[in-house]
Formats: C-alpha cells, sequence, structure tokens
C-alpha cells in the first residue's frame, strides 16, 4: 500500500509542476476516486519544508488506491 | 646510436589536477560535484573510454547514472550537452544505488520527432527491482494516448511476465521474463525489425515502425499526455537514448555499463 497527502482539487491545479527548488517539480495524481494525492520523499520533504510549500508537510498521509491501468493500447 | 620515434596521436584528453581524463568525462565531472573520489573518477573515465573505443558514444545522445543521492547530481547527461540534463517530479527516492519512483517522473526533455531518426533509435533502462508484474512502463514516450502509435518504450515485466518494448511502433516485441532487474535495451536500426536485449539476449520481432513521438522521454513512466502515464515502481542505475545499436554495440554497452555497476556494486548479472 502507498501513502500519500490528500489536497485539494484547486492545490493540485495550481501546484502541478510548480518547482520546488531548480531540479524537482510537485506531481499530484489522483486516487481509483479522483482525490488527488501528493506523494513525497524524504528528501522531497527536506527541500520542501524550505519553501513557502511547507504548509503541505501538515498533512497527514493517507493510504493510496490507484485507479485501475487500462492494458497498453 | 639508437634512435626514437615520438608519434603523437591527437586525443580529447583534458587534463585535471594532475590526471588526464577523457574531454567528456571531464566536462561531467565538471557538472557532476558529486563525483569527488578519484576512484570513481577513474571508472567513470574508463566507462568514456570504452564507447568511444567501441565507437558507440556518438551514437549516444543522452545517458544517466543517477546514483548519487540527490536530484541535483542525478540529473546530468553524462553527453557533455545540457539540453537534456533532467528535472524530476516530487516522489522519486534518491540514494547510491539508484533513484525509485512512487508516482513519479522524470523529464530528459529529448522529443523523439525532433532528435531521434524513426529506423534509427534505441532506449535503455537498467533497473534495480525485481518486483511483481504490472501495467507499467519504466521509461519512454507515446505517441499518441488512444492508440499507443508512434512509441518508444520500455516495461522490464509487464502484465503477464512480459519484457515488453517499441522503437518508434505501433506494436511491441515481447519475451517472458519473470525477474524486472537488469539491463533492457530496445533498438531499431531499419523499418522492418525491433529488437529487446535483456542482459544481452536477444529477441527479435518483425515490426514495423509508424513514426516518432512529439512527446518528450520521461524515466518513470512513459510520457503519454492525455492518456494513461502507466507509473513505474523499479529503480532506475543508468539510462539512455540515441541511435540505433547493431548486435555488437548492444553486446558492447551491456559490457561497458555493467563493468561501470559493478565498480560501483550495483550491477544486477
Amino acid at each position: 500500500m502507498q501513502y500519500g497527502r490528500i489536497v485539494t482539487n484547486q492545490q493540485a491545479n495550481e501546484l502541478q509542476g510548480v518547482f520546488i527548488d531548480s531540479d524537482t517539480f510537485f506531481n499530484f495524481v489522483q486516487d481509483i476516486n479522483g482525490v488527488y494525492f501528493l506523494f513525497l520523499s524524504e528528501q522531497d520533504e527536506i527541500d520542501v519544508a524550505q519553501t513557502q510549500y511547507a504548509y503541505l508537510l501538515d498533512i497527514p498521509l493517507s493510504p493510496y488506491t490507484p485507479p485501475p491501468t487500462p492494458p497498453i493500447p | 646510436m639508437i634512435g626514437t620515434n615520438l608519434a603523437i596521436t591527437t586525443k580529447n584528453y583534458s587534463v585535471a589536477g594532475n590526471v588526464t581524463y577523457d574531454t567528456d568525462a571531464l566536462a561531467y565531472f565538471t557538472s557532476n560535484t558529486a563525483i569527488t573520489s578519484a576512484a570513481d573518477k577513474n571508472a567513470i573515465n574508463t566507462f568514456y573510454l570504452g564507447l568511444k573505443s567501441d565507437n558507440i558514444y556518438t551514437k549516444i545522445y543522452w545517458m544517466i547514472l543517477p546514483i548519487w543521492g540527490n536530484a541535483l547530481n542525478s540529473k546530468w547527461n553524462l553527453i557533455n550537452n545540457r539540453t537534456f540534463d533532467m528535472t524530476f517530479s516530487s516522489g522519486w527516492t534518491y540514494a547510491s544505488t539508484g533513484i525509485t519512483p512512487t508516482n513519479a517522473y522524470a523529464d530528459n526533455f529529448l522529443i523523439p520527432l525532433t532528435y531521434l531518426q524513426q529506423n534509427n533509435s534505441h532506449l535503455s533502462f537498467y533497473s534495480g527491482t525485481n518486483d511483481a508484474a504490472g501495467n507499467k512502463f519504466e521509461i519512454g514516450s507515446s505517441g499518441n494516448p488512444s492508440t499507443g502509435t508512434n512509441s518508444i518504450v520500455i516495461s522490464t515485466k509487464y502484465t503477464g511476465n512480459l519484457f515488453f518494448g517499441k522503437v518508434n511502433a505501433l506494436n511491441s516485441t515481447q519475451v517472458a521474463n519473470t525477474d524486472s532487474s537488469g539491463f533492457y535495451i530496445t533498438s531499431r536500426i531499419n523499418s522492418t525489425n525491433q529488437e529487446i536485449f535483456r542482459n544481452g539476449v536477444k529477441t527479435t520481432a518483425a515490426n514495423n515502425s509508424t513514426g516518432l513521438s512529439a512527446n518528450s522521454i520521461n524515466v518513470g513512466r512513459w510520457n503519454n499526455p492525455g492518456g494513461t502515464p502507466y507509473y513505474s515502481t523499479r529503480q532506475c542505475r543508468f539510462a539512455s537514448c540515441g541511435e540505433g545499436f547493431t548486435d555488437t554495440d548492444a553486446t558492447n554497452f551491456k559490457n561497458r555499463v555493467n563493468t561501470l555497476l559493478t565498480y560501483f556494486g550495483i550491477n544486477t548479472f
């Protein structure tokens, strides 16, 4: 089971692709119910903690169920 | 009297400190400040010299060795072309063994339609992970979200335990594979055949090329705007893209890459 941080649709839309630092940008993915999740590695968390987006670290981790992936077309 | 013939052959060598390195290796050392060990530099320099000796180096447009524990130094293209240095999405774990994605990807900005040739391309991925089969791709670009045509992609262990590869094509070449670790190459050097190699073992299938994708190549998924990304779960220890490989090229490349990863203690075969 994967765990990530649930964000609002507005947060996901506003922050998708926004750079945390010179090399890393936010990526949000939807779960099976269309809810947006943010996945941060330990290194990402250290980097995010030093930015205006540190508030995202206060979001508790929640279990993530991915949407079913169709067979490759 | 004994005469001495001091014939000098011009080589692309540069001197750093008191050590002489290949010019392109030195450029990489200059960019990647995580490489401080003389032994590491020597191993990487030997890798460059080997690729050049094998006449492979000029066929590679982008290659990465993301084993430096952070994004800053994992992003560098070992080919001295800063156009293809990567950026990373959130979700990557960086280690001395490689980079591992959790719903994450990295973009190398190499657009097949712009930089590759339809009937002369390769893609490679060195996986450090053996995990369950699934609908996931380790690296690639999709030419069409609905049909998947014009795609270049590697899945080391797709659903059904299949090593799955495409090179600028609609249809894949597949072979049974129960272990997703190892070194994977897909290559095409003509319009009709598509070859895939796992740890140097080749599978060939008649698959016509269809075209080149207009989407850049991603590590950790295939870049498939408007469609399913098929996120990977497998650790990347090395990857490359460029011109197609002959069988000899593929064997030599596999040996050079595996020798380098053996030096770092992260080879899988």
